[in-house]
């Protein structure tokens, strides 16, 4: 008997320095743990080279019976030669995309990516030509993914789930409707979500959403929450050092707002000088700021560097192998999240995992509030205005330098039930029985 | 040694440059920093760096544009000598990227990137031998830059491919009487699909407009829309033709015909039973109405003119009947609370100008507990907040609307907690509190002025709201001739309507004045069309006929000329105005005052050139200063039986410069004169409008259900 092939429509994929990556990396690699033959298709590694970068770190964690079809697109708003500009684009490069990114709408919905829709669709096709799928998945972002879907399904049959990660219709970050439903967008995901197997989100409140939005798909939205990496937390947790001061760290695309960012400086600041214990502690903050021609180049670059008398350091990001000794060498995480109770974040889980304090900077009433409730070195999430924050700090502070083995191991035990491979691998094998029946294994995981 | 040449239309910021910097030079890299960088605020980390400073400042503009950073670079035989030599040209910032694009041209060996991430990438690449320049160029690009490079130099490829793809399209052609009538006849071609022609149509007026063309665009728009055969796409492109028009600031034939069409098509499809786009075609019916063309940036209003038939067409449509259908509460309001403080929420959306005396008077009281809710704050509610669309569906759909269940959900932990909602102003936030059904809470509304001139009376629905407070009783006339709903004395749904003045401290008004005074007119706030400044220019003209000594004082901010065509031409006959009286002293701008009491003692004559006011509280201040009171017939209340004669007292009211003129001479003719004057306004000021006099209506409106009506049923005349 052959093995069922998946088609999965991964724009985002390892090599892809971006927190999506994860999680597609450990779906393709579920797929073959449980006997499945994977076809990627996703786009060149040099288009992300304009976007967040890459992590070639990653593509080592790929099954290598993984087969990748790269397609040779990019995004032409992120480009950066200049000589590759027209006069136009040249004298006005930010109407230029603004032009641009209508344009791109003319084929599908979405201002970026929607130019793509033609190559994606043609590229499923190919693939399905070549080696039949049995059932393909695609995950958003970018949503165009779902016109390539879609095609396969009405050209050939093929089955269909899709990763929604955190939906199209709802603006995660305000909560309310993204678009209406008699829009171009709302007529998009109607059509793409009413034949899918699955639809797969990341928290509870957005899976409630769609629920509520497609009543027809309540039964078949499912909640597979991103977790983390077991190779990514240290394998021991830092004790503290006596003498030495203490780092606070921040692991994550910088891409919540100024304000916040502000607030949680000026907290620093009033931390540092009124608890003893953070005299001269350092805050590192590590990850993506901005991307092409604004890269590293931000406001909250500005602001982070201007903060560098109170021990802040902003020191770029940090390839997802060494992600574990990062964590190891600090002594509490400062976990800054924009959105509320639609917003999970990935990153979420690794703080937890990493048994370190965690001082949370985002509004009280957020997902991770949710999944934090109950983890031991947590201080809790009381607001976002630094008279609070100040109180976190100073209180995790404690923690870092009174916490006992013991209730370190409890907040690793807190964590342990969000591992990756927990999340993804029933979600898989869920998905996979609604097509195939169950096959050996062929391969084992990297 | 690799040379870097980065490129900036202003000082680069503290953390944008110094670690890509130092990575630049960690490989090698000899970096020069050029453009309009100011040394002084260079960040330290880039003090090391090279500087070519370009020698332009133009604080007026600030922002540097592409071309002109370009035109000084070209300029500079020292920064085009190290350009033709840099292998790295780096633009900082987006205005930068022209002349960075213009350099490459220039030096086709040399990258040419826009940002430090990617300079950076460009300095490793040639560190490793990567082929430069342009020789890494695709076909295309090639061709384009091929194309560039020949417009630089004038040869035979000028123009070439790049001209050809522009040239349907081009401004310069489209500017041209001959341009826009080859595509108005394109457009009218036969055979077209009526989508694909709409398609262009709307590309071809957009270009046209930008060219300069705008009766261009609306005469585009309006011939396709003649063609196509479709009935919903005719109503779209008939009202985008009448967008234009009034976007041009003129009210043509074109402009009512639109409103027609997106009444009639509202109309068909709520016939069919899709409230989603009748409420859509509704929202360009209204969008038209109340275009601010129409109404905020002109000196009159058809609206005010006849609100009876301006409003026909729109009353007329029985899609637009449906959307105001009262939806009504299920259970009355309940009455003040008895045994505990009354529990009030205020609610705005951002503008709460006239809220600070009363809720600071509230927050002291302890019969009251208060709330604020700005819904411009809430992370959730603003979304919902200026949603016209999502509300006239929800109307449409009885409620049951995704918008609906979302404004329920938010606003309900409000409503169940408040006795009492006063909603400020009554605008968009009006349309959301009054989409769902408030429980008991009582609901106060307080409608200004301008409010009627914008749809969102219109979106209110009145069947949910208890009362509705009036500063003035002509807003109140006015209001009830262009929103029926609220006249229900007796209906069912009615409100009940109060009319009271604005809560105003006048206490610190009462100040000495200067001698020089006598001779000072002052205009406070002339932001707006509708405050008519031009009129007050008219004033001082034939006051300084007669004695030189008068002058004109205007304490406000600018007229912001880009909010509309109206806006922009009585913005260019104000410049006009004040580059003839300015330079005298007959007129003198103060900007925008804080102090308005010190402003004041400078003040001794207080004038009102609006053509439309609610109540003018700069005129109530003046004249508990002390300052004459001259105030206009306003032209948009002028002709109905309550305006500004009814509201101040007759005598301060004049209806033209000259009178304006008059009065001014008669009471400013000697210093007794006028400083009796002056007392006699500052009686009738504290009399009338000071916070203790106006205080008990508040009072009674929060904590009885009576009626309250301080101003003495429909305006009136005062006495002083």
């Amino acid at each position: 008997m052959t093995a069922p092939h998946l088609l999965y429509l991964a724009i985002g994929f390892p090599p892809a320095a971006k927190s999506c990556a994860y999680r597609m990396l450990e779906t393709a690699n579920q797929f073959r743990a449980q006997g499945w033959d994977v076809t990627v298709v996703t786009i060149r590694p040099q288009a992300w080279e304009r976007d967040s970068g890459l992590d070639h770190s990653l593509s080592r964690r790929v099954d290598p019976g993984v087969r990748m079809v790269e397609l040779p697109l990019e995004r032409e708003d992120l480009a950066t030669d200049i000589r590759s500009f027209s006069a136009a684009r040249a004298l006005d490069p930010t109407g230029w995309v603004r032009r641009w990114h209508k344009r791109q709408r003319a084929r599908f919905p979405e201002p970026a990516f929607g130019g793509w829709r033609s190559a994606l669709e043609r590229a499923v096709l190919r693939v399905h030509r070549a080696h039949p799928a049995d059932l393909m998945l695609a995950t958003c972002v970018p949503y165009v993914s779902l016109a390539a879907a879609l095609r396969l399904h009405e050209a050939h049959g093929v089955p269909y789930a899709v990763d929604f990660r955190d939906g199209w219709s709802l603006d995660v970050l305000t909560g309310v409707p993204a678009f209406e439903r008699d829009s171009p967008e709302g007529r998009w995901e109607e059509r793409a979500l009413r034949h899918a197997r699955e639809l797969w989100v990341v928290n509870d409140p957005i899976a409630g959403f769609y629920r509520e939005r497609h009543p027809a798909l309540a039964d078949r939205v499912r909640v597979v929450r991103n977790g983390y990496d077991e190779d990514s937390v240290p394998s021991r947790v830092r004790a503290p050092r006596s003498g030495e001061p203490l780092t606070f760290g921040y692991l994550g695309t910088v891409n919540f707002s100024l304000d916040l960012l502000e607030s949680v400086l000026e907290s620093w600041r009033l931390a540092r000088a009124r608890e003893p214990l953070l005299r001269d502690a350092r805050f590192e903050v590590r990850g993506h700021l901005g991307a092409g021609a604004g890269r590293g180049a931000t406001a909250h670059a500005d602001l982070l560097t201007a903060a560098a008398d109170d021990g802040v350091r902003v020191a770029g990001p940090v390839a997802k192998a060494d992600v574990g000794a990062l964590y190891g060498g600090w002594d509490g995480l400062v976990l800054m999240l924009t959105g509320g109770r639609y917003v999970t974040s990935g990153k979420v889980y690794e703080y937890m995992a990493s048994g370190l304090p965690v001082v949370s900077a985002h509004e009280p009433d957020h997902d991770a509030s949710v999944v934090l409730d109950g983890h031991p070195l947590w201080t809790g999430a009381r607001s976002v205005r630094p008279e609070a924050l100040c109180e976190a700090f100073t209180q995790a502070a404690r923690m870092a330098a009174g916490a006992d083995a013991e209730t370190r191991a409890a907040a690793r035990r807190h964590a342990a039930r969000y591992t990756r491979l927990a999340q993804i691998a029933p979600a898989v094998a869920r998905l996979a029985r609604t097509v195939a029946p169950p096959c050996a294994p062929e391969g084992s995981r990297p | 040694m690799i040379d870097v040449l980065l490129v900036a239309s202003d000082t680069p910021r503290q953390g944008a440059a110094p670690s890509s910097v130092a990575a630049l030079r960690a490989r090698g890299a000899r970096v020069l920093l050029a453009g309009y960088v100011d040394p002084s605020r260079v960040p330290p980390e880039l003090l090391g760096v090279e500087l070519l400073r370009l020698p332009w400042e133009d604080p007026a503009r600030p922002q540097a544009t592409a071309r002109r950073l370009w035109r000084h670079t070209r300029r500079d035989a020292a920064l085009r000598r190290r350009a033709r030599a840099a292998d790295v040209l780096v633009a900082l910032d987006p205005a930068a990227v022209y002349t960075v694009w213009q350099l490459a041209q220039r030096n086709v060996r040399a990258d040419a990137v826009h940002g430090l991430a990617p300079a950076l990438r460009a300095v490793e690449a040639r560190a490793e031998g990567a082929a430069p320049g342009a020789a890494r160029l695709s076909p295309r690009t090639a061709v384009l830059h091929a194309a560039a490079l020949s417009r630089r130099v004038g040869g035979g490829l000028r123009g070439g491919c790049v001209r050809a793809l522009r040239f349907p399209y081009g401004r310069r052609v489209l500017r041209t009487g001959a341009g826009a009538r080859t595509w108005r006849y394109a457009l009218a071609a036969p055979g077209i699909p009526d989508e694909l022609r709409a398609r262009a149509a709307r590309t071809i007026a957009r270009r046209l407009r930008q060219a300069g063309r705008p009766t261009g665009a609306a005469l585009a728009l309006h011939g396709v829309a003649r063609r196509v055969r479709g009935p919903q796409l005719r109503g779209e492109l008939l009202a985008d033709a009448a967008a234009e028009d009034l976007r041009a600031g003129r009210d043509t034939a074109r402009v009512p015909e639109g409103i027609a069409s997106a009444l009639s098509a509202a109309d068909r499809h709520h016939a069919q039973g899709a409230p989603g786009p009748t409420a859509a075609a509704l929202l360009r019916a209204l969008s038209l109405l109340f275009h601010r063309q129409r109404h905020l940036d002109a000196l009159s209003s058809p609206l005010a003119d006849d609100p009876e038939g301006y409003l026909r067409p729109w009353r007329n449509s029985r899609a637009a009947r449906a959307a105001l259908t009262p939806r009504g509460r299920a259970a009355p309001a309940a009455p003040p609370p008895s045994g505990r403080p009354l529990r009030l929420l205020t609610v705005t959306s951002g503008n709460a100008n006239f809220m600070p005396l009363l809720q600071e008077h509230l927050a002291a009281d302890a019969r009251v507990e208060t709330r604020a809710l700005d819904l411009s704050e809430h992370q959730q509610l603003r979304h919902l907040t200026a949603a016209p669309r999502r509300q006239l569906e929800t109307a449409l759909s009885g409620g049951d609307t995704e918008y609906g269940r979302l404004a329920d959900r938010l606003l309900r932990p409000y409503l169940d907690w408040a006795d009492t909602v006063f909603v400020e102003w009554c605008a968009a936030q009006a349309g959301l509190v009054t989409a769902v059904d408030p429980g008991t809470a009582r609901i106060v509304v307080r409608l200004h002025s301008y409010e009627l001139f914008t749809p969102w009376p219109q979106l209110t629905d009145f069947s949910r709201v208890d009362d509705v407070v009036f500063i003035a009783g002509h807003v109140r006339d006015l209001a009830r001739e262009v929103v029926p709903a609220l006249d229900g004395h007796g209906a069912p749904h009615g409100p009940r309507l109060h009319t009271l003045h604005n809560a105003l401290d006048l206490s610190g008004f009462a100040r000495p004045k200067d001698g020089a005074a006598r001779f000072t007119l002052g205009l406070v706030g002339a932001t707006q069309v509708v405050k008519d400044p031009h009129w007050a220019m008219e004033v001082i003209r034939l006051l300084r006929r007669h004695d030189q000594r008068y002058r004109l004082l205007i304490a406000s901010g600018p007229l912001n000329p880009r909010v509309g065509a109206g806006a922009r031409a009585y913005h260019g006959l104000l410049e006009r105005d004040f580059a003839e009286l300015e330079p005298s002293g007959a007129v003198h701008r103060l900007g925008p005052c804080t102090d308005m009491p010190a402003t004041f003692t400078r003040i001794g004559v207080v004038l009102s050139s609006s053509v439309r006011e609610g109540s003018h509280c700069a005129v109530m201040e003046g004249a508990a200063s002390g300052a004459v009171p001259v105030v206009r017939d306003w032209p948009f209340f002028a002709q109905r039986p309550t305006g500004a004669r009814t509201f101040w007292p007759a005598e301060w009211v004049v209806r033209t410069p000259e009178e304006a003129a008059e009065r001014v001479l008669a009471l400013t003719g000697s210093e007794e004169t006028w400083r009796a004057a002056g007392r006699a306004a500052a009686r009738h000021a504290h009399g009338t409008w000071d916070w203790p006099r106006v205080r008990p209506t508040y009072e009674r409106l929060l904590f009885s259900t009576e009626e309250v009506d301080a101003q003495g049923g429909r305006n009136s005349p005062h006495h002083t």
